[in-house]
């Protein structure tokens, strides 16, 4: 199938086919590595027809951003576009055009770059240079395509920041990236892919490096702004969530390859490939309750240079047939409706006798669980937090004078009961970790308890213990932490680093540490043959594996995981929280688990506490907190996650991302300048701040309208 | 910007009173003070000693008051006079035995960042942005070898090299006929014919270095999101090159300014005996040997005065250079 041609019908075409704006066929993009030759794109075929939003989605390592680079000619030695074609059809009619046939650095290129097609990143904050302002950095697009004055360049620079809702545009035109948020900066990225109204914007992850609050925001801008000018967009994403809340057509990738592709109603009702219904599957939703055992993709992608033969997929798909699978490659086959899929199983040449259609994937249901009797409160708690403050001095000028105090963790009262887990969500910058770091005393904090009880004993307060009564404590609590990748050292092998602990602590040396190790590494799911390995060699999934199990080395209580899942794929996800929770089971583990991903926490908590500038402003057990949510912060949390459903996409409450300053917190409520609620006089006097409230048994809130107020969670129903 | 200097510029001031504490204190090391190092050097070379000129010395330097008022008497006298006290060793003031060779070290320290830069910048550009061409490869070889050649050996060469070859005798800084004639037109040319050796003597190494640490920044860089965001938006690779990773992998050159100077007088004395170069490094060699230590202590003293001012001059040019360090990012 490699150099097929696709011409004529699209998806979308109902009546006469339009052509399309790109077209990809037989696409390959390749790395010379150390490891051999990867095939990092392997002829994909995808087009995207003007003015629609195409979907490309797949787990990590999958080729969806060498794709993406390919087409614009961006990707860096050692890798190079070595076959295919990337037919582009230029505005306003004309000859379409190969850009696989010009090199990286061909002038005709910097046509099409930025004023063609435009790109926004993953990380808007290392897309801009820290060395020029916001201003500098768009005016010079403007004036280079645009032929602009340096003046007029200015002024558009402020109506374009403008266009893309950014506040005071005319002081932000003179700041740095890094005097900006992250979704300001992706604001800016916005404005800049925008300046040129290029046909097709191409967004790679433009919003996973960002809170769910803001996404929602980025999300509609793109909306709002591709309805204004008919531009079609490329949008790469691994979150089904926002695949189903902006896409018309979806492209499935795994291994280099388009493995299927149809309208969004297509892949979300009638998925056919085996790896895009466990794609489905694994995606913890919104509004399913606690569960049981979470679905997963078996088994993990192999590395690039490794492409099985055969079905890419034949190792991990379960309906995979012996002496067919693992020789036959599939072409992607149109099943007459323009839904194309590359299986076997849909091929009526291939497919066996017997193998019926459509697929149907036996999957247990996701059990909702009842809440667990350790959890109901009636044995003391654990760890109790009481009145906590972790205030952060602010240092300035000459002599380091304190000017002002980070209110990072600002009177957090609250009790963690044995066994459960105990979610803490909140935006990025809330105070989430800070807590965790005072509760496992990686940080002392400036007052207030926490009161540990260990065994049957009395409670001590651990935020005064030193010495060894420290370290015995820090036995008992330990943390996972978020980045897979950089929390391991590079230099040590897993002995060392899951032994460390052993070590430190004096417990356990010699083969007896060996033997901990190698008995703790089979718990978590890793062979013992690992013992000697550098973490270098190990997938992200692996490596919080790792994390894990030197967590757990020590036999803890009580385990604070910071973000532990939020560095990874959708399906390694699923198979850490279920990790996760059989462990808990196994050595009756308390977790505190924090996270901005609510449906993670949905999955995994039995109870959750709701963070805003350092105070908890709710506190509920998770289906209450879910289904009916008493604070406005809540509210607007639970309606910024998008719903893998394309049937859902509903109006929803949106917080401005201008977040206050947290030295200089508004007076009155600290949520009053966001909340759609918010009532002047009431919610913006200095005088009568919010204090957590008991509203039900286990349920406290801090709003003074909680009362009269009927705010709307997630449904539970499938 | 002029917050970011004024701030600079205060902290300067306890690190310039640290640093005239510190020369003070060498001053003070050798047992006894000037006046009986005097009386003995007078007394070895068999010459007696005139009390009433030995009494004005103590006045002059208040060597019977205690050590604060000394210290005073001394900081004063070269702050409000500019008068750093006499060297018996030369039997001069020490601000005139200064005020020849004082200005030949800067000139000799300005010409050698200068080549520095010049030959640095382009190369280390070219073999970050040619990488693993035939270029790259000569450029890191001939860098190695500049940085592993002892500069003494790189001196003796050099001068083997304009005596065989220029059949020119290039030692000191200027010919004999020159070297206490009045400037003119005509001495200037001489300096500049033998200031040539030393410069590239004692840069070579720095030059080296710069190469190396321009070439891995720069790799670093081009690599970066911006860089590739920057493309994606249709600016040329020139521009792109110059604009955005340059400017982010220069800033080492800048802080050249402030460790060439203390390198030029302290690694480099053997360079200058070498090359018989009448600049401070040997001159402060030969007084502490000798124990001449107002002419010591005034060396170590406009040397790292001279040194802070350096460094402030580079880090106010990083700063208008990069806008996190204006605005105090770390
Ligand atoms: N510079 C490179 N050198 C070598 N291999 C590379 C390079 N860049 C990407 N690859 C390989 O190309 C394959 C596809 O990578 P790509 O970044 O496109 O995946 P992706 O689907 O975008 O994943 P993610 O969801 O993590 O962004 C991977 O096997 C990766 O290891
Ligand atoms: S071709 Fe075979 S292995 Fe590949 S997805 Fe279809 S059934 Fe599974
Ligand atoms: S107190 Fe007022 S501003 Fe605060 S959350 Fe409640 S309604 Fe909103
Ligand atoms: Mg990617």
């Amino acid at each position: 199938m490699t150099d097929m041609e696709f011409t004529g019908s699209t998806l979308t075409a109902a009546g006469p086919a339009v052509p399309p704006l790109l077209e990809l066929s037989g696409l390959r993009t390749e790395f010379a590595t150390r490891d051999g030759l990867v095939r990092a794109v392997d002829g994909v075929d995808l087009r995207i027809p003007p003015g629609s939003t195409v979907c490309l989605v797949g787990e990590s390592g999958c080729g969806k951003s060498v794709t993406a680079r390919s087409i614009l000619g961006l990707v860096d030695p050692p890798g190079h576009v070595s076959g295919g074609h990337i037919w582009w059809q230029p505005p306003g009619g004309g000859e379409r055009v190969d850009l696989a046939a010009y090199g990286r650095t061909d002038p005709r290129f910097r046509r099409i770059r930025g004023q063609q097609i435009s790109m926004i990143f993953q990380e808007p904050l290392a897309a801009l240079s820290p060395m020029y302002t916001v201003g500098d950095q768009l005016g010079e697009m403007l004036r280079l395509h645009r032929g602009l004055t340096k003046a007029e360049a200015r002024d558009e620079a402020i109506a374009l920041l403008k266009r893309v809702h950014i506040p005071r545009p005319e002081q932000r035109v003179d700041e740095y990236s890094f005097q900006l948020s992250g979704g300001m900066c992706q604001r800016v990225m916005i404005a800049m892919a925008l300046s040129c109204s290029p046909d097709l914007l191409i967004a790679d992850e433009p919003t996973t490096a960002l809170d769910v609050t803001i996404q929602a925001r980025i999300l509609d801008l793109i909306a709002e702004l591709q309805a204004d000018t008919g531009m079609s967009v490329l949008f790469i994403t691994h979150d089904l969530g926002v695949v189903a809340e902006i896409a018309d057509e979806v492209a499935v990738m795994y291994l280099g390859r388009v493995v299927e592709h149809g309208s969004t109603e297509q892949i979300f009702t009638d998925p056919r490939h085996p790896y895009t219904h466990r794609l489905l599957r694994s995606v913890p939703r919104l509004g399913s309750g606690r569960q049981r055992v979470l679905p997963t993709v078996r088994g993990q992608v192999p590395h690039g240079a490794r492409r099985p033969s055969g079905c890419a997929f034949h190792p991990r798909c379960d309906h995979a047939i012996a002496g067919v699978c693992d020789t036959v490659d599939p072409a992607a086959l149109d099943g007459g409706d323009g839904h194309e899929v590359a299986c076997v199983l849909y091929d009526d040449a291939l497919r066996p006798d017997g193998r019926t259609l459509p697929l149907t994937v036996v999957e247990p249901e996701p059990v909702a669980e009842p809440v667990a009797a350790a959890v109901t409160g009636d044995r003391p708690p654990l760890l109790e937090v009481r009145d906590l403050r972790m205030h952060f001095p602010i240092r300035h000028g000459l002599f380091g004078r304190t000017t002002g105090q980070v209110h990072a963790v600002d009177g957090v009262s609250l009790a963690v009961r044995p066994g459960e887990t105990l979610g803490l969500v909140g935006e990025s910058g809330c105070g989430k970790t800070t807590l965790g770091r005072c509760i496992v005393r990686a940080e002392t904090p400036t007052s207030g308890q926490i009161q540990y009880r260990a065994g049957d004993g009395d409670p001590v307060d651990v935020t005064r213990l030193t010495g060894g009564a420290l370290r015995r404590y820090q036995r008992d609590v330990r943390t996972v932490f978020q980045d897979p990748f950089s929390s391991l050292n590079p230099r040590m092998t897993l002995r060392q680093i899951i032994g460390d602990p052993l070590v430190t602590h004096g417990i356990a040396r010699g083969s007896e540490l060996t033997d901990r190790v190698a008995e703790m590494l089979r718990k978590v799911g890793l062979s013992p043959d690992y013992l000697d390995r550098y973490p270098h060699a190990f997938s992200g999934g692996q490596r919080q594996r790792v994390n894990i199990a030197r967590a757990l080395i020590l036999g803890p209580r009580l385990v604070v995981a910071d973000e532990a899942v939020s560095a990874l794929d959708v399906s390694v996800r699923a198979q850490i929280l279920n990790l996760l929770r059989e462990l808990q089971d196994e050595f009756q583990l308390t977790y505190v688990f924090i996270s901005h991903d609510l449906s993670v926490v949905e999955a995994l908590c039995d109870r959750v506490a709701v963070m805003y500038l350092g105070k908890i402003v709710e506190l509920a057990d998770t289906a209450t907190l879910f289904t009916a949510p008493k604070h406005p912060y809540t509210e607007a949390l639970l309606s910024a996650v998008p719903v893998p459903e394309p049937g859902r996409r509903t109006r929803r409450t949106r917080l401005s991302d201008d977040l206050p300053d947290p030295v200089n917190p508004p007076a009155g409520c600290w949520f009053h300048t966001r909340c759609p609620h918010a009532v002047a006089g009431l919610c913006d006097q200095p005088g009568r701040p919010p204090v957590l409230d008991t509203v039900a048994a286990g349920h406290d809130v801090a709003c003074l309208r909680h009362a009269e107020l009927d705010l709307t969670g997630v449904r539970t129903e499938m | 910007m002029l917050g970011f200097v004024a701030r600079r510029l205060g902290l300067m001031v306890p690190t310039l009173f640290a640093i005239s504490l510190v020369s003070f204190a060498i001053i003070q090391l050798p047992p006894g003070d000037y006046a009986t190092t005097l009386v003995s050097q007078l007394e070895d070379s068999g010459q007696t000693v005139d009390t009433a000129q030995l009494e004005a010395i103590r006045e002059r330097y208040g060597l019977d008051q205690p050590i604060v008022v000394q210290y005073w008497t001394w900081i004063s006298n070269i702050v409000l006079h500019g008068d750093f006290g006499q060297s018996f060793q030369w039997n001069q003031p020490v601000a005139d035995l200064l005020s020849s060779r004082l200005p030949l070290t800067i000139v000799l320290t300005l010409s050698t960042v200068l080549f520095t830069w010049i030959v640095a910048f382009p190369i280390g550009l070219y073999s970050a942005v040619r990488q693993y061409s035939w270029g790259d490869y000569v450029a890191t070889t001939v860098g190695f070898l500049g940085l592993a050649i002892p500069n003494f050996l790189l001196a003796l060469g050099l001068m083997y090299i304009a005596l065989t070859v220029f059949d020119a005798d290039v030692g000191g800084l200027f010919s004999a006929e020159y070297e206490e004639a009045p400037w003119s037109l005509a001495r200037f040319a001489d300096l500049l014919g033998h200031l040539w050796i030393p410069v590239i003597v004692l840069g070579t190494a720095g030059t080296a270095g710069l190469i190396r640490i321009l070439r891995a920044n720069l790799l670093d860089e081009l690599h970066k999101p911006y860089v590739v965001a920057a493309r994606s938006r249709g600016l040329s690779e020139t521009r792109i090159l110059f604009k955005y990773p340059l400017r982010v992998a220069v800033s080492p050159f800048l802080s050249t300014i402030g460790w060439v100077l203390p390198l030029l007088v302290s690694g480099e004395i053997v360079v200058s005996q070498v090359l018989s170069l009448p600049t401070t490094g040997p001159l402060l060699l030969r007084a502490l040997r000798s124990q001449d230590m107002y002419l010591a202590g005034a060396i170590i003293l406009l040397v790292s005065v001279l040194t802070v001012v350096g460094t402030l001059l580079s880090d106010i040019l990083l700063a208008r250079m990069d806008p996190r360090v204006r605005l105090g990012i770390r």
